[in-house]
């Protein structure tokens, strides 16, 4: 009695799997089951050869762009690349060389050539966080003249170097001869950025290297940012041109909030004749950071038009 | 040849079921069922043999460390507790090293993090940040309004194909898994370096409701670290926002991250341990002429001269 129970669980279980279920598994090879098996299978065939249809598609379009697709963006000279990332890139001007190890993104183009993108990393610089803020306007464009206060090692620089192009210059002013160096070394390989290791709280001792610039990018993070924002606009800005500042407001001010500091660095700049247009917070790169755009001596004609 | 014989219809064998009568045994017992059987029954059949023919010749005066190591307990032997295996020493080191591990995995992660966010800047959604518009009067800032809205609609974007859309999502997921894991390791570590402060020397005591202090900002992991080693009484900033509030009060008292804003120098808190708070509340509550300290410090003048 006792035995044939005990094996019941596993020799009745495998007696089971050698009867029934066999004989079942034949049953269906036999009537309904070759139709069963072959719809599998060709059901799979057919998912592997659709993912293959939609890889040729893209192949046979484009060679390069069937990876990677660049778009322009709002801003000219910044783009965007969709692919395996969703990124702000910049048509890098050395092609082969990155500064700060930054991705590349190269895009074969329909005649043959190939084009290099730099990603714009929006945590390392302000403008690009400004920009995917929704800033209207940067200023910065292809054959724009750029003076970049407070440079670092350049690597924001090298990134409007790529927007200005070969017809725009970049005056980039670092006074740290450590980040200054790196900021050499960078504009070695960019024909169009003009390193100035000076104090940008001194414009004169470096008005003889710069021209008259389209747009002043002040990234000083000073107490007296406004001023020597000023200070610079008085010496190199054209009437009517424009500036972009980066504030951080702990470095101004860490007792009282943000929107304050802002509010008064605003005040501050009116006071120079840079007129704000808008000011958007570079929020979920920066934090406390805001980005300030404006006009210089703006003719007031707009009014009589009006 | 067998091919031939395979040409042949051939009767099929059915297999034969207990029969109807028997069916209070079981399913009946095949050839194959009883081999299975047998081989266990003699396998156990075997193991007790030779179990015996040990204990036959087992020699009474040899020493066997299973004579020290284990115990009977109720007539079963069994092996001595592992208790007391490693010391408290040992202890705290390898919880200080699993703790080093969790470290590592959650910076490694937020590396990966940072490589990811650096080139995923989510450009469809919203922006999250401010816009602020400057404008002289009431006609420009109509414009701009009307210009801002106009712009609002223009956002829409270029269609990119399929295969492409789906890598975008797919980047995109592996991120969301990615600061999900970051956070998970993050808490695992705060729990750990929590028990390790719980296990150090010195009085622990569960905080009260108002003694909860929650910080404004959330401390990076990096800077916890280091704050954390700082002393056991800034840990229970960090650990503020958690269900578990005990916390380790060594010799020091908490600091109040509050109070900065409103005053630096008045003080309301005084803590029982800490010297320093009781010179000042002695030195408030005291406002006449130390007679006591003077004399003191005469008497040492005195000794001294």
């Amino acid at each position: 009695m006792a035995p044939p129970r005990g094996r019941g669980g596993s020799g009745g279980g495998f007696r089971g799997g050698r009867g029934d279920g066999g004989g079942r598994g034949r049953g269906r090879g036999f009537s309904g089951g070759r139709g069963g098996s072959g719809g599998r299978g060709s059901a799979m065939r057919g998912g592997g050869r659709g993912r293959g249809g939609g890889r040729g598609r893209g192949g046979g379009g484009m060679r390069g762009g069937s990876k990677v697709v660049v778009e322009p963006h709002r801003h000219e000279g910044v783009f965007i690349a969709k692919g395996k990332e969703d990124a702000l890139v910049t048509k890098n001007m050395v092609p082969g060389e990155t500064v700060y190890n930054e991705k590349k993104v190269s895009v074969q183009n329909e005649d043959g050539t190939k084009v290099e993108y730099r990603v714009w990393n929006p945590f390392r610089s302000k403008l690009a966080a400004a920009i995917l803020g929704g800033v209207d306007d940067v200023w910065i464009k292809p054959g724009a003249k750029v003076l970049y206060l407070g440079a670092a090692s350049g690597t924001t620089v090298s990134h409007v170097s790529d927007i200005v192009g070969p017809t725009g210059v970049v005056y980039a002013v670092e006074f740290s001869h450590r980040s200054g160096r790196d900021l050499v070394n960078m504009a070695k390989k960019r024909t169009n950025v003009i390193p100035i290791i000076e104090d940008a709280r001194h414009p004169a001792k470096y008005r003889m290297l710069v021209g008259m610039v389209d747009v002043i990018f002040s990234d000083v993070a000073q107490p007296d940012q406004a001023r020597i924002l000023a200070l610079n606009a008085s010496y190199f800005l054209k009437t009517g041109g424009h500036f972009v500042i980066s504030i951080k407001a702990n470095c101004i001010d860490s007792t009282v909030p943000a929107e304050a500091v802002f509010e008064s660095e605003v005040k501050k700049m009116v006071q120079e004749q840079l007129k704000p247009s808008e000011q958007v917070t570079l929020e979920p790169f920066e934090r406390d950071h805001a980005c300030v755009v404006g006009g210089y001596r703006m003719p007031k004609k707009q009014k009589i038009a009006a | 040849m067998s091919s031939l014989r395979n040409a042949i219809p051939r009767k099929a064998h059915k297999e034969r079921a207990q029969p109807q009568a028997r069916k209070k045994f079981g399913l009946l017992e095949k050839h194959k069922d009883y081999v299975a059987r047998a081989k266990a029954f003699h396998k156990k059949e075997e193991t007790l043999r030779r179990l015996k023919e040990k204990a036959a010749s087992r020699n009474p005066d040899e020493f066997y460390f299973g004579m020290i190591k284990s115990k009977t307990v109720d007539g079963v032997h069994r092996p001595q507790s592992e208790a007391n295996k490693y010391t408290q020493e040992e202890l705290l080191l390898m919880k200080t090293q699993d703790i080093g591990y969790i470290l590592q995995k959650a910076q490694s992660e937020k590396k990966k993090i940072e490589k990811l966010t650096a080139t995923l800047h989510s450009l469809d959604g919203r922006p999250s940040s401010k816009h602020i518009y400057f404008a002289e009067d009431r006609e420009e800032a109509k414009e701009i309004r009307s210009r801002s809205s106009e712009n609002k609609m223009a956002t829409t974007s270029v269609d990119v194909p399929d295969n492409i859309k789906r890598k975008i999502a797919s980047s995109y997921r592996e991120l969301e898994a990615r600061k999900n894991r970051a956070n998970q390791l993050e808490k695992i570590y705060m729990d750990m370096a929590l028990q390790k402060e719980l296990q150090k020397k010195g009085r622990k005591r569960k905080l009260r409701e108002d003694e909860i202090v929650c910080p404004t900002t959330k401390p990076e992991l990096m800077v916890l670290g280091h704050t954390l080693a700082v002393g056991p009484a800034f840990k229970l900033n960090v650990k503020a926002p958690r269900a578990k509030t005990l916390a380790v009060v060594a010799g020091g008292h908490k600091m109040d991250e509050n109070g900065i804003g409103e005053s630096l120098l008045r003080k309301n808190k005084y803590y029982e341990d800490c010297p320093g708070c009781k010179i000042e509340l002695s030195k408030e509550t005291n406002t006449g002429v130390p007679f006591k300290y003077l004399l003191y410090v005469w008497i040492v003048v005195l000794c001294a001269g």
